[in-house]
Formats: structure tokens, C-alpha cells, sequence
């Protein structure tokens, strides 16, 4: 991610300066990698209200709260386009259920070193590509298990050209997929993987959860 | 349409809630309210240190909510990061508003009301454990990385405020909360067990 400003992390904290959140802002609609770093660290940011002290709001307030909803009602406007019905997660099962949304989008500087030559690690998400006389194998770890209406779905983006959908795969109890990347690794610069419909999409709806860079 | 008890209503998810609060079902925002109220008004508090400020900020957040349901997107979160930002977002705009300082996580206990043990509900001993299990992984931060965190997430301060105040370049501060967070990510998957 050279030349993106390192301004994820105080983006998501508030921390930037009004001029700078909008050019972030900016920045973020054409740049994937920030796009992902940003999606990746979210459910940190939406953890750390649980670290304040536990309180309870007063019973006054409540009802004062709730008067004020009473005495302002409002005109039905239809139901509102709820994709995906969650069921009611507990505080420790959002706070994990977040963090697995994002587990293998994170882009910390944590990754693995490269050990050999031909195994390529992911700048974003944990993964590893095997890449043998033009041919590769992505090796995926760490991805949540979907549910039956969504898939994984492999991207290649050939150096200069749009990306083009590839295979669709789900992941093992362990969250690990292998998968043989179809065709020739030779002018393909890009590889991603990201949550789509059943049955796949022909352009990414959601951000990468995995990039894999070919240089 | 049948319109359920509210019973019935507090065994629905957030999302299916916000479809009733959509259509202007009270007792739907009721639930949503008594879900979420709490760590709203905590970090209000925390942030703001007053009673009275976190209260005007989460009744502000709250009633955004019910007046605008259309701003809420399920496909960008859940119901609560919602709220949560909105407070968050509010809870600044206050800072900046009345120069508030960042609250330091000082309980008054004679204007609050904390969770006394005999009272718990299932969701409060879980928002305990919540709470200690991010505590403890900011307390696992070295410090200089939770400092600049905590400043600009419940402080409220720009980079550049958190760098003049701690006399440091402006990168090293965006640095450490890059380092922190991931830090964070880490230790908060292992506790939770996203990650191995």
C-alpha cells in the first residue's frame, strides 16, 4: 500500500482533521487496499465502547425517552431492503462475529515472511498463493463459514484491464479452501476473493476479503 | 398486519426490529432502546463525563434513529455499531461544542446508575464480560499505543491535537494508532476465538 496515506486507522478513531477525513473519504472510492484496511479494523473501533464502565441509563430517562418517541409518531415509509436477517448476537457474539466478518480482511503488519520464492502471501487476509510454472494454487485460511445464500468468489485482475470473475468455493470447517486459479498466472497482477450471492456475481459487490498482488 | 406483543417482540433481531421502527412501531424502537441503551449511554458517559451531556447525546442518537430509519444501511452493520457511531459522532460535536474535555471513566456513583450485582440480566453480565475482555486488550497495548487511541476515540482529539499535546510528528501518532488497532484486532480475535 505505498503511497496511501497511512490515515485508516485515524479515520475510523475520528482523529482526522476535517480536511483530511474528506480527501480520505476521497481517496477511499478508488483504492481497494484502503478500502479493505478500513473494513477490516471497523469491528475494532465497534468494540471499544464495550471497554467503558457498564451503565445502566435511569429509569426517568427511559421514560422520558420513550414519551418523546410516543409524542412524535411517524409516517410508515414501508420496510426497510433487510438483506440479511442476523439473528440477535449477545455482546461477546457480536464483538466475534465482527471480528470474523473481518478476519481474513485485516491489514496489519503482521504478515508471514516470505519463505520461498514461489509462495506469495496476501497483502490483505490470510492467504497464500503457490504460484508453479505460470499456474497458481490459493490457499485460504481464517474465513468465516457463510451462510447457504452467500459464497466466496475468486477475482483476477490482468495488469491494466477490469476484473473478471473466476471460481466460486466455500470454505472448510477450519475456514481453509485450496483452489486451483484456472488459466495462466502470466498477465494476471491481481487476485481477490470476496462475499457474494449464491451463485456469484459478475462484478464485487462487497469489499475483498482477500488480495493477493503479483509483481 | 398483526401486530406483535412486546414479548414477542424482544425475540426478534435488530434488523427485523428496525422493519417495525420503519413503519413507526414504537413499541419495536422500545425493544431496540432497552437493547442498546446502555452501552450508548456508557460511552456517552465515558466520553463526556457528564450525566446530563450523555443523556442529550443518546436521546439525540436515538431519535435520529426513529426519525430517519432510512439512514440506517444493515448491509454497512449492525443496528448497534449504528448507534454507536452516531453517539460517538455526537458525543465529539459536543467536545467541540462546549469544550467539554474528554471524560475520564470516573463514576460518580450518587448521579449514575451502575449494574448492582442482584440485578444483572443475562445481557448485563455479558456486557461485563465485554468490558473486560476489551479492557484487558487495550491494557495489553504498550502505552504510548493506547494513549493515542484513547485520546482521539474517547477524547475526541484530532491527530494533530494528540501530536502538539504529546510533542510528537504527526506520523508517529498516526503510526501508533495503525499499530494499536491491529494490536487490538489480534489480541480481541484470539480472546474471542476468531483467531487460533
Amino acid at each position: 500500500m505505498s503511497g496511501c496515506p497511512p490515515d485508516a486507522a485515524p479515520y475510523l478513531l475520528g482523529a482526522l482533521e476535517p480536511g483530511e477525513a474528506r480527501a480520505f473519504v476521497r481517496h477511499l472510492e478508488g483504492c481497494a487496499v484502503c478500502r479493505d484496511e478500513v473494513a477490516s479494523l471497523a469491528p475494532v473501533i465497534d468494540a471499544l465502547p464495550a471497554s467503558a464502565t457498564p451503565l445502566r441509563v435511569r429509569a426517568a430517562f427511559r421514560r422520558r425517552m420513550l414519551r418523546a418517541v410516543r409524542a412524535e409518531p411517524k409516517l410508515s415509509r414501508g420496510r426497510i431492503p433487510t438483506s440479511v436477517s442476523r439473528a440477535r448476537a449477545a455482546p461477546a457474539g457480536w464483538l466475534a462475529l465482527g471480528l470474523a466478518v473481518a478476519a481474513a480482511a485485516i491489514v496489519v503488519a503482521v504478515g508471514i515472511p516470505h519463505t520461498r520464492a514461489r509462495m506469495i502471501q496476501a497483502s490483505v487476509g490470510l492467504a497464500t498463493l503457490r504460484v508453479s510454472g505460470g499456474h497458481g494454487e490459493l490457499i485460504v485460511e481464517h474465513l468465516p463459514a457463510l451462510p447457504a445464500n452467500r459464497t466466496y468468489e475468486l477475482w483476477l485482475e490482468p495488469r491494466g484491464e477490469a476484473l473478471r470473475p473466476s471460481t466460486l468455493f466455500a470454505v472448510n470447517a477450519q475456514g481453509r479452501a485450496d483452489l486451483g486459479v484456472p488459466g495462466d498466472l502470466g498477465d494476471i497482477g491481481r487476485l481477490l476473493v470476496t462475499v457474494e450471492p449464491r451463485g456469484g456475481s459478475l462484478a464485487p459487490t462487497m469489499p475483498a476479503v482477500v488480495v493477493e498482488r503479483l509483481t | 398486519m398483526i401486530r406483535p406483543f412486546s414479548a414477542d417482540l424482544r425475540g426478534l433481531a435488530d434488523e427485523e426490529l428496525m422493519a417495525l421502527v420503519y413503519e413507526g412501531q414504537a413499541r419495536a424502537f422500545e425493544v431496540i432502546f432497552d437493547r442498546h441503551a446502555g452501552v450508548a449511554f456508557s460511552l456517552a458517559y465515558r466520553m463526556c463525563g457528564r450525566r446530563s451531556l450523555a443523556e442529550e447525546i443518546v436521546q439525540e442518537a436515538f431519535m435520529s434513529l426513529w426519525r430517519s430509519t432510512a439512514r440506517y444501511d444493515p448491509s454497512r452493520g449492525s443496528v448497534r455499531s449504528w448507534v454507536l457511531r452516531v453517539v460517538h459522532n455526537r458525543a465529539i460535536d459536543a467536545f467541540r461544542r462546549e469544550v467539554a474535555g474528554a471524560g475520564q471513566d470516573v463514576l460518580d456513583e450518587s448521579i449514575v446508575e451502575t449494574l448492582p450485582a442482584r440485578e444483572r440480566t443475562e445481557d448485563e453480565v455479558e456486557r461485563r464480560s465485554d468490558a473486560r475482555l476489551v479492557r484487558g486488550a487495550l491494557d495489553g497495548l504498550p502505552r504510548d499505543q493506547r494513549q493515542v487511541i484513547e485520546l482521539a476515540y474517547f477524547g475526541g482529539f484530532s491527530h494533530t491535537e494528540i501530536a502538539s499535546a504529546l510533542g510528537l510528528p504527526a506520523g508517529t501518532v498516526k503510526g501508533r494508532m495503525r499499530l494499536g488497532l491491529s494490536k487490538l484486532w489480534l489480541a480481541l480475535g484470539e480472546a474471542t476465538g476468531v483467531l487460533p
